[in-house]
């Protein structure tokens, strides 16, 4: 094949100057790396959740019920577009492992007593299914038997009544339900040592629950096609003398609706951040070419006095954009794909997904290449379009000495007039090439940008994360009581050794409705004194304890439209539990006779057999910020007296204590706990943020690879441009050698221009880096978790520095070549 | 020779040129009558800054005059769009710069062939290196090659073209005598047999002796005109 010379001049161009077309090569790629890694990892995961939600058979809805008999389910069967209806009982009871001797809220859920369930059925990781009749089997959750290190072969006890009763784990399995374990959505943290779920032989939970022949939840598939809204109202109209809930379809199912909200923040910054990247790559590439180009115009001149046209030396330079676009984004395809395997396979690992589907995306993968070109050839196009409009005897006269003056900077500092032409030449080369100078602050400033927003991103979540434990959770241990009681043990555990503080602690279940707008959440009632349940502003001032009213989380007044003075209506949402202690252990037959009673926030993860419904109105006194969920917090006598009566509490009600604690009697006190009468579990603040550090490793995981991204980006960039700033001027420079100036001197006198690119670089990308941080935070706010924007002092160090040491490294390759010059043969050379 | 209209070759009109330099303007040209023949052999002399480049860039169709026109065979320059000026450059001159301008990334060889492949019928490219006294140099960049070499390079790229017109600024400005002579006795051959018309620019007066016609400038003016009825041969040229 012949080649064209102008084409062979293009691939000459890229051997001659190969930094200069491997950094642009290294831009695209890492662009694209980055684009296809986290965007492919999004979709993989919304597959993998959709195959396992379909393999699995997740129910298209469920509704909880108190108690219907078990018949129920044929007449939902007969509701016309139903495809398959399961019935099923499941209790929330306190239930001890002795394992990490900790008592934790286990969800029993029954499973048929043949078999699999045939909506939301299981995946069995490891061990068989429960045994039948007598046999004390069940099956545990994944990722609590991980966390706790269950074994199929362990045993685990459910507290009935005051006994512990003794179940063999007889396997391992996931559930679609549960693949991020949470009790509701309104507490998205999911908490190994607080809450696992296990299943059941329906035949033994009913002997546990006394459910025998009845069921209180149903579950529901419908047939591909059919309108599922009115088969819910028809499922509902059956199920209301059952005191049935509202029925829950997939989209509202705690962990189905969890997962998904993670998802969309997952693809906020799955676009937004690679997007930031290539156009940060952009601005570089237009630069890098620009510069090319400006070196080239001699050449240009020539080509065109010669008879090529202005397409022809446009398709020339477009071409070697195009080229490095393309090559750019081959390699980054492969790599991104590679990555997204790692970063999917090790998200599976944090969320218990049975099925991950990790295929390659041709659309995804094809957008990646065509964005990469797109952005490779728009970027050259500007450079390369004035290429083709150099007037040709223009371009051919060599440089046009460039105006020599002496910079402004000269007259303010008189000094710097008689310093050294070490000093001074720096000053004025920069000002003789505003262009290049321009251009390499640009990069400079992009590289900081890059580095501060995910660094940003980073700190942010670390910020709430701190905020939520510095200054909110200020005890060190909480006691949740099974049933709401009087002080009584307050003043007791007070003079506990190592206790330093006690407060009591109300929380009811609520429902908030406003403007048609409704959301499930709790009341916390606390003392307007306290000192371990702080509330702040967002500034982080503390605010106190209204003395009447609610105070809310600024984010949800914002998002349910409400503002300080408005009124809002509470209700109840029906979930009341069965009293677990009336429950007889035996085999025999159960009364249905329990009391119904409310219980505290553990107790509003499951319902019973009580309806009450009320409505309250109450007015938004105080705002504050809530960095993690949408809790509303009043005076705890307050509460009482607006619930006390419903909820039938008791005088003085309170159903947790929390308990500051000296350093070193966390484990004791705790364990003490336990052990008070009545206790339903402690949660360990230690623990719990331990817990949450862990869920939050998956965005962590993910940032951090932004963050190194960013880095890896930063030094191209900068690299690429110190590196051309030096070998422009390899003929300039050769002759000051030639003319007796030392290495030391040429190497001093670079790094001191270098150095003043840095600074401007700095001044002008710390403050875009912090604003473009801020916004892309707030895209990433959710229901859940409210990030205010938050740059550590420590990370604009790291940064300044960063670049720092990465302007120093990459000249360093530049200046050892102009050492290494052949001084006659690069002062020959017309340019580089 | 009487110029018709259809044998005059090259024709300025009042053509001028000003360079702004901020507020400064700069006259490169003051308006410029000048008329070339088919087949002509046109030295320009002047002294450094006289406008001698500007003159030759307007020609060859890389600049474009403040005022005046520039025909080639009655067509205007000026009235050329984009397209019809590229395919003037590329079929009818051939460009010889005084800087050379030769890619530094391509061979010498390659240079040539670069050119080459704009024309349907050039001329073969080892001959022309050849002819300037190259053929062993040819797979050489030009950063390894003397400067003398380099301009030979830049007139074998102009003739490869074989075009009806060849502009030549300072073609033998950093050659040695000896090479100096032997290029200007190419361009007068190439003038003779194929009937090439040149215009050269120099600094050096003994060149004024073998053309056809002397166009002295100074100060962006044409000061005289000498037409020399018996050109002297190359050969016998002595400076
Ligand atoms: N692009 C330009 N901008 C400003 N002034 C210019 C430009 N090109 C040429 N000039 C000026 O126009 C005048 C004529 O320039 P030109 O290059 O034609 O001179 P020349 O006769 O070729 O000189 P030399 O023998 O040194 O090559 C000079 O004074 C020069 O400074
Ligand atoms: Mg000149």
């Amino acid at each position: 094949m012949v080649i064209r010379k102008l084409d062979l001049k293009l691939l000459r161009d890229v051997r001659f100057s190969p930094w200069l077309f491997l950094g642009i090569v290294l831009l695209v790629m890492s662009g694209i790396t980055l684009f296809d890694a986290s965007y492919i990892s999004y979709n993989s995961l919304a597959a993998s959740y959709q195959l396992t939600y379909q393999k699995l058979n997740m129910a298209d809805f469920t509704v909880d019920l108190q108690s219907a008999p078990q018949d129920v389910v044929k007449r939902i069967q007969r509701i016309p577009g139903v495809k398959q209806v399961d019935g099923r009982v499941t209790e929330d009871l306190t239930v001890e492992q002795r394992l990490a001797t900790k008592r934790v809220i286990g969800r029993i859920i029954s499973i048929p007593d043949a078999g699999l369930p045939s909506i939301n059925t299981l995946h069995i990781v490891n061990g068989t299914l429960p045994g039948r009749g007598n046999k004390r089997e069940l099956l545990l959750e994944n990722s609590f038997a991980k966390f706790n290190g269950y074994k199929p072969g362990d045993f685990i006890y459910p507290i009935v009544g005051d006994d512990e009763v003794r179940y063999r784990v007889s396997g391992i399995v996931m559930s679609p339900e549960y693949m991020w374990v949470v009790a509701s959505t309104d507490d998205p943290m999911p908490q190994p040592k607080q809450f696992g779920v296990m299943f059941m032989r329906k035949e033994m939970a009913d002997r546990l629950f006394g459910t025998d022949g009845s069921v209180n939840q149903v579950a529901v598939t419908i047939m591909p096609g059919a309108n599922r809204s009115r088969i819910m109202r028809q499922a509902a109209d059956i199920l209301s003398p059952y005191g049935a809930d509202d029925p829950i379809p997939m989209q509202k199912q705690a962990g189905y609706e969890v997962l998904q909200r993670d998802l969309r923040g997952f693809r906020t910054l799955a676009t937004l951040f690679p997007m930031l990247f290539l156009a940060i790559a952009a601005l570089s590439i237009y630069n890098l070419l620009g510069r090319m180009i400006y070196s080239q115009r001699a050449q240009i001149g020539f080509m065109r006095s010669v008879g090529y046209g202005r397409r022809a030396v446009l398709r020339h330079y477009i071409l070697f954009a195009a080229l490095t676009g393309l090559l750019g984004s081959a390699i980054g395809t492969v790599l991104g794909y590679y990555l997204a395997f790692e970063i999917t396979g090790f998200y599976a690992t944090i969320v218990s997904i049975p099925f991950t589907e990790v295929t390659p995306r041709w659309g995804i993968m094809a957008a990646g290449i065509g964005i990469s070109l797109l952005t490779a050839v728009l970027a050259g196009l500007v450079p390369s379009l004035s290429a083709s409009r150099m007037t040709p005897a223009e371009a051919i006269r060599t440089e046009a000495p460039s105006v020599g003056r002496a910079p402004a900077i000269e007259n303010l500092i008189p000094r710097l007039k008689k310093a050294s032409f070490v000093w001074r030449l720096p000053m004025r080369n920069l000002l003789r090439a505003p262009k290049r100078t321009f251009s390499t602050i640009m990069g400079i400033a992009s590289a900081i940008t890059l580095i501060m927003v995910s660094a940003g991103l980073m700190d942010s979540g670390k910020a709430m994360i701190n905020f939520y434990f510095d200054r909110m959770l200020r005890y060190d241990a909480m006691v949740t009581f099974i049933h709401p009681q009087s002080q009584g043990d307050l003043g007791r555990i007070r003079t506990w050794k190592g206790v330093q503080r006690v407060e009591p602690l109300l929380q009811v279940p609520v429902k908030l409705v406003h403007n048609g707008r409704e959301m499930v959440t709790s009341i916390s009632g606390i003392e307007s004194n306290t000192q371990l349940l702080a509330l702040s502003a967002y500034d982080g001032t503390r605010i106190s304890v209204p003395r009447t009213g609610i105070a809310t989380g600024g984010d949800l007044m914002k998002r349910l439209g409400l503002c300080l003075g408005q009124k809002v209506i509470l209700t109840v949402p029906h979930r009341i539990i069965s009293d677990a202690a009336s429950i007889p252990v035996s085999d025999a037959e159960v009364n249905g006779s329990r009391i119904g009673k409310y219980r505290d926030q553990v107790f509003s993860l499951s319902r019973g057999i009580q309806d009450i419904t009320f409505k309250k109105q109450v007015v938004v006194t105080t705002q504050t910020y809530e960095p993690i969920g949408n809790r509303l917090v009043m005076s705890i006598h307050e509460l009482r007296r607006l619930f006390g009566q419903e909820f039938d509490l008791p005088p003085n009600a309170i159903s947790a204590i929390m308990v500051k604690v000296a350093p070193g009697y966390v484990k004791e006190v705790s364990r003490d706990l336990y052990n008070l009468t009545g206790a339903a579990s402690v949660v360990d603040v230690q623990d719990m943020r331990q817990q949450i550090d862990q869920a939050m490793s998956v965005s962590n995981a993910f940032e951090s690879v932004m963050f190194g991204f960013a880095i890896a980006l930063a030094f191209i960039v900068i690299f690429n441009s110190t590196m051309l700033n030096i070998l422009e001027r390899t003929r300039e420079i050769a002759s000051l050698r030639a003319l007796g100036v030392t290495r030391l001197q040429i190497s001093s006198m670079l790094t001191i221009e270098n150095l003043c690119t840095w600074l401007a670089g700095t001044v002008i990308g710390l403050p875009v880096g912090r604003l473009l941080a801020h916004g892309f935070v707030s895209q990433y706010n959710s229901e859940t978790f409210h990030f205010r924007s938050a740059v550590f002092p420590r990370t604009y160090v790291m940064t300044v520095t960063t670049i720092f040491l990465t302007v120093l490294v990459s000249q360093i390759p530049g200046i050892l070549r102009l050492f290494n010059l052949n001084l006659a043969k690069a002062t020959k050379e017309l340019s580089e | 020779m009487q110029p018709t209209s259809d044998s005059t070759f090259i024709q300025l009109e009042q053509v001028a040129k000003t360079y702004m330099i901020g507020e400064v303007s700069v006259h490169a040209l003051k308006p410029t009558d000048l008329t070339v023949d088919a087949g002509e052999f046109v030295v320009m002399l002047g002294p450094s800054g006289s406008g001698k480049t500007t003159l030759l860039n307007l020609i060859g169709g890389i600049d474009s005059p403040s005022t005046g026109s520039v025909c080639f065979r009655s067509a205007d320059l000026s009235q050329m769009n984009e397209d019809q000026i590229t395919e003037y450059r590329r079929a009818s001159v051939g460009f010889i710069f005084q800087f050379f301008n030769l890619i530094p990334t391509l061979t010498a060889r390659e240079n040539v062939e670069f050119v080459a492949e704009l024309v349907d019928d050039p001329a073969d490219v080892m001959s022309v290196l050849n002819e300037v006294g190259l053929a062993d140099r040819a797979d050489h960049f030009p950063s390894e090659l003397s400067g003398g070499e380099q301009q030979r390079v830049a007139i074998a790229r102009a003739l490869v073209k074989n075009p009806p017109l060849l502009l030549a600024d300072e073609p033998t400005g950093n050659l040695d005598y000896e090479t100096g002579k032997h290029i200007l006795n190419l361009m007068r051959q190439v003038n003779r047999t194929r009937g090439i018309t040149v215009i050269a620019v120099t600094h050096n007066s003994a060149v004024g002796d073998m053309s056809d016609r002397t166009i002295h400038l100074r100060s962006g003016e044409i000061t005289s005109i000498e037409t020399n009825p018996h050109p002297t041969d190359p050969e016998d040229l002595k400076w």
